[in-house]
């Protein structure tokens, strides 16, 4: 196996999480339709069951809260939706990463990429 | 072709049964909270079925990934290793050399003493007798 095969998991680590935060950041949803939307970026991730882990995740470190909801199909479905210090992660997220990938830019030389 | 439903049924449960069995050594809240999450996410995902085939069921599992996949995700948000901790194999325990290993009880000790020293004494006697019997004649 290549050396840089656990690459795209390693980037993807630190900032899926935050992808999810930032959807739904204008909006409360329910798992399906977050991991379609994820889904979506093939870059993001790697089957839709992974998403599940890191969502338990979020709700215990207190960034999403979840409540019930009937739905108009089919179980009542458990949305998602972002708290005071989930907004704040993602906003502390946010001056990182453009810190992070301005700085990665500049030395690996894709700034103009 | 239409399968019955408990037959859908009974492959959705080996495949969150599957799951469950990869997290194994997750704290077992959030192991039911992860089945219970895929278990939701295979429900939603069939009310919007055309129709509930096989097929279509193992399109939506194929499509939430491998058991193991799930779980190594799962470790890793827990700040676990990523890889399953070795298969505890149903082993029977290891039978000790009970002559060698155990201490012998004074008790055995002297018995066991006596009966080398009769052993020796009858080897003894044989010998000796051995010894002075005459044997066959010589041949002529």
């Amino acid at each position: 196996m290549e050396a840089w095969a656990g690459l795209a998991t390693a980037l993807r680590r630190g900032t899926l999480e935050f992808c999810v935060l930032a959807l739904l950041e204008s909006e409360p949803r329910y798992g399906v339709e977050l991991v379609n939307q994820l889904a979506a970026q093939t870059a993001l991730t790697t089957s839709e069951g992974t998403i599940y882990p890191l969502l338990s995740r979020l709700r215990r470190v207190g960034w999403v809260a979840t409540t019930w909801q009937e739905s108009p199909a089919g179980p009542p479905r458990r949305y998602y939706e972002l708290t005071g210090r989930g907004k704040e992660a993602l906003a502390h997220f946010r001056a990182e990463w453009v810190a992070f990938r301005a700085a990665v830019d500049h030395i690996v030389g894709t700034e103009h990429t | 072709m239409t399968q019955s439903m408990d037959r859908l049924d009974h492959i959705v449960e080996d495949y969150l049964g599957a799951v469950s069995y990869a997290c194994r050594d997750l704290p077992p809240d959030q192991r039911a909270d992860l089945v219970g999450d895929l278990r939701e996410h295979i429900a939603a995902a069939r009310t919007v079925l055309y129709q509930p085939t096989e097929a279509a069921i193992r399109t939506i599992l194929d499509r939430l990934g491998e058991p193991a996949a799930i779980a190594a995700e799962a470790r890793l948000a827990e700040g676990l290793p990523a890889a399953a901790p070795p298969q505890p194999r149903p082993q029977p325990p290891a039978q000790p050399n009970r002559w060698l290993s155990r201490p012998l009880s004074p008790g055995a000790a002297t018995i066991l003493v006596a009966l080398t020293l009769i052993a020796v004494t009858i080897m003894v006697i044989a010998y000796t007798m051995a010894m002075r019997d005459p044997g066959l004649p010589p041949r002529p």
